[in-house]
């Protein structure tokens, strides 16, 4: 016995030495300085490559990607493999504002008007557009263009895309809030008369977004509820066979409106929400095109000379909220307290690195409507301002709170982690509640939760679609709604308003009234970005993630 | 008054009976002199340790491990030896609380179903659904019902730990019901409490030890998965299932963080497993050839 212990104690103390060994070899490398040193590189390489690194586009003389004019582009390869991060839930494109669905449904599914490569609506199913006056607009839909099951769209199709967001109650019936039903009609074949109830001037902007993807009226009738399991719409891409939570199997459209197009004609999305596994999908060349590399790896895929990283800075900001309906947010004080107390500078830099920037405003850059300078209502961080609010508040001594998120995205829960120890320094205690993404939604669309974090897209390309989600009836989660009769009539003036100057103008003074307030503090404007092998050609990402053109993508 | 001494004398010897055969076995010694290092490492080692297991140090974060930091740190910056530590308590108390909840109810449940025999059916029918649901998704569906917390989490692990222990119970007592030496109790008049507390509990006790032990190590696996995937105990609380999923999105490049909280697991658990084998074969050698 007393040999068999003397023998593991030698055992331990040797395994114990090497473990130490091992350690002490790997110190040098990642220390402080020589971190330091390797992101200067990393940033000097990719400043170098950044041309050839985003270079997925056509030569200039070829035009733009996105474009509905036929190409004489050939793909040297007929099949292509596109990782992107979450399921869609269902093929219904009207059911969730989700960036991840649209990824999957715009293949599928298509809108009347859509944004090129500048940031222009364009004509696509409708091939014009004209004001009568400031209420009406006249569609004129596009002759020629088939739905999957052979049927031509015609207008009335459209219409009935647009009542179904009405009449079964979804999330995308925000997208036509202001549409007069009663008055809207189709007179003819191919034309379309749309009619607001007030002069809304991004109403054509509205229907680009993916939630107004337009279905087959008689496929729809004749399915009796079973549409979305073999949907029909007018897409590049037709349903092959979709597995919930694995893959959506797509073929190319024989009768697509476009010639030539799509491009690659076998389509497979795969989706895996491990960030991990998404990069090792990309680096082995599992997959041509991989969205959503995230903070942890970023830096890694930009150091890697065989893959390309396509990234631009999108239209999705993130804001930490404080659910006023609760105690003690209701009061402004403590909402400063909050904002004086968290220093979200830092919190950035350790859940999001080098990944998107810090928020410089409510709106991302190069959203029309962004307010040019909102430095002044960031407030640095002063903790003894902070304690001095909270007593004069009536919670000298902090107060007992929570923040909720989803627990697929580890760079909400990093930052819900800083932010709790930084607002324990003014003894508010922030229990951290991460929860499933659906359990997250569902207890925030309650009413649930004393804090959150989550991100707006303005996929308008405007601030509008971004500010009048304060509004209690277009905020699809009452946290983010705000009781305010001066911002309403404010919000609601401007989205009324045709010319942009004086519409912009409106704006700025929405975003300074919600930052004055304390209603909501902006701390990071996501970075859109996917990973491509190589030969990957034709493939731009677009501000809101939501439009994303497989059809246009080949292979050289 | 000799009898009484000569009892004891008894109890004792075999005591010392089932402590030397357990003593034979260098793999139980082993896992045993483990779980007393882990024990008092965690219960002890945080109050040596120069660092906050909660405090965010910015300049020093995503470190190997160096002399100041044995572990390394993880992204925050927080020293991983140091929430190894004050891990353990968590995973210990979890596991001693839930096992032993799961144990006392569901060793109760077997031996009132095996003793009165009108709530048998009653009873083991109801342990036959808990054990025809998958744990882990009987454990997620309890947690999502009641929310996630640490609480929560023990509740529903205490619930799915304990049919086992009444399936092992009444198995025990249905056994020792019959021998000579019940009947004799009852024939000196013993009432039903004597009979249940002095006669059949000690008697029935060695496999619901081992059970204990081997159940202890499925709580602990089960608890480290359930934080992991965000239904147990939320951050910054150290649980070892916890800081596995957040150093997850760092494994290529910082593998310190997630792999020395899944080494933590791992020696508990084996340590646990080669206890409870040992005492098995301990308390029953008829078991061992």
């Amino acid at each position: 016995m007393k040999k068999t212990m003397k023998r593991m104690a030698i055992l331990a103390a040797g395994s114990l030495a090497m473990l130490l060994a091992v350690a002490c070899s790997k110190t040098e490398a990642p220390s402080p300085a020589a971190g330091e040193t390797k992101a200067v590189q990393d940033l000097e390489e990719s400043s170098e490559t950044s041309a050839a690194q985003t270079n997925t586009g056509y030569d200039s003389k070829s035009g733009m990607i996105v474009s509905a004019e036929p190409t004489d582009i050939k793909s040297s390869k007929d099949s292509m493999t596109v990782v992107i991060s979450a399921d869609p839930g269902s093929l219904d494109p009207h059911d969730s504002v989700t960036q991840n669905k649209h990824q999957s449904t715009r293949q599928i599914y298509e809108t009347l008007v859509v944004y090129d490569d500048e940031g222009k609506l364009i004509p696509w199913l409708a091939e014009s557009w004209e004001y009568e006056d400031d209420c009406t607009i006249l569609f004129k839909i596009r002759e020629g263009v088939k739905f999957h099951n052979g049927d031509e769209l015609k207008a009335s199709d459209v219409l009935f895309t647009l009542k179904r967001l009405v009449d079964d109650n979804t999330v995308a019936a925000m997208q036509v809030n202001k549409v007069d039903f009663s008055k809207t009609e189709v007179t003819g074949d191919y034309t379309l008369k749309l009619v607001t109830v007030e002069p809304y001037a991004i109403q054509v902007a509205m229907l680009e977004n993916p939630l107004c993807g337009i279905i087959s009226e008689r496929a729809y009738q004749e399915s009796g509820g079973d549409f979305f399991k073999a949907p029909v719409g007018t897409g590049p891409y037709m349903v092959e066979k979709y597995s919930a939570g694995d893959s959506l199997v797509l073929k190319g459209f024989e009768n697509y409106w476009i010639p030539g197009q799509p491009y690659v004609k076998n389509l497979t999305l795969r989706y895996i929400s491990d960030s991990s596994s998404r990069v090792i999908e990309a680096e082995s060349g599992g997959a041509d095109i991989v969205y959503e590399i995230t903070a942890t790896n970023v830096d890694r895929v930009r150091a890697n000379e065989g893959i390309n990283l396509v990234s631009a800075m999108g239209a999705n900001t993130s804001y930490l909220y404080m659910n006023q309906a609760k105690e003690p947010f209701g009061d402004e004080r403590i909402r400063e307290a909050v904002w004086l107390a968290v220093d979200i500078d830092q919190a950035v830099e350790v859940a999001y690195g080098t990944f998107g920037e810090r928020a410089t405003g409510m709106i991302s850059p190069g959203i029309d409507g962004r307010h040019p300078d909102m430095s002044q209502f960031f407030p640095a961080r002063d903790l003894e301002k902070a304690k001095a609010l909270l007593a004069e508040a009536g919670y000298p001594d902090g107060f007992e709170t929570s923040i909720s998120c989803n627990s697929n995205d580890q760079q909400r829960k990093d930052f819900c982690e800083v932010v709790q120890a930084q607002l324990s320094e003014v003894g508010i205690q922030v229990n951290i509640d991460v929860m499933d993404s659906t359990q997250w939604a569902s207890s925030l669309a309650a009413g649930e939760g004393f804090m959150t974090i989550y991100g707006l897209t303005a996929s308008t390309g405007e601030a509008g679609r971004t500010l009048f989600r304060w509004l209690p009836d277009t905020s699809e989660w009452p946290i983010s709604s705000w009781e305010s009769e001066e911002y309403y009539e404010l919000i609601n003036k401007a989205l009324t308003t045709t010319d942009t100057d004086t519409r912009n103008q409106l704006y700025y003074q929405c975003q300074e009234m919600l930052m004055e307030n304390h209603v909501v503090l902006p701390v990071w404007h996501k970075e859109l970005n996917a990973a491509c092998q190589p030969d990957v050609r034709g493939f731009k990402i677009t501000p809101s993630y939501e439009q994303h053109y497989l059809q246009f993508v080949y292979f050289e | 008054m000799a009898e009484k001494t000569g009892g004891k004398r008894k109890k004792t010897s075999q005591a010392a009976e089932i402590w030397k055969r357990l003593k034979k076995n260098r793999m139980a010694m082993a896992g045993l002199y483990t779980m007393i290092i882990i024990l008092l490492l965690s219960l002890f080692g945080p109050l040596l340790s120069p660092y906050d297991y909660a405090a965010q140090n910015f300049t020093d974060r995503l470190l190997f491990p160096c002399a100041s930091h044995i572990f390394g740190t993880d992204n925050f910056g927080r020293d991983i030896l140091t929430r190894i530590l004050v891990g353990g308590r968590y995973t210990l108390f979890i596991t001693f609380v839930c096992i032993t909840a799961a144990a006392i109810i569901g060793s109760a449940l077997g031996l009132l179903a095996a003793f009165y025999p009108k709530m048998d059916n009653g009873i083991m029918r109801l342990v036959d659904i808990l054990m025809g649901i998958p744990t882990m998704l009987m454990c997620v569906s309890i947690v999502a019902a009641l929310g996630s917390s640490m609480k929560n989490m023990m509740i529903a692990l205490a619930v799915t730990q304990s049919p086992e222990f009444a399936r092992i119970m009444r198995a025990q007592v249905l056994t020792i019901k019959d021998r000579e030496f019940m009947e004799a109790a009852r024939s000196i008049g013993c009432g039903n409490t004597r009979i249940i507390f002095c006669h059949i509990i000690p008697n029935a006790l060695a496999p619901i030890i081992v059970q204990y032990t081997l159940g202890a190590v499925s709580v602990i696996l089960m608890s480290a998965s359930l934080s992991f995937v965000g239904m147990g105990v939320q951050p910054p609380t150290p649980e070892w299932g916890l800081m596995i999923s957040a150093g997850r999105d760092y494994l290529r490049d910082y593998w310190h963080i997630a792999i020395i909280p899944g080494l933590a697991i791992v020696v508990t658990a084996f340590a646990l497993n080669m206890l409870g084998d040992g005492l098995r074969d301990a308390l029953d050698p008829r078991l061992k050839q």
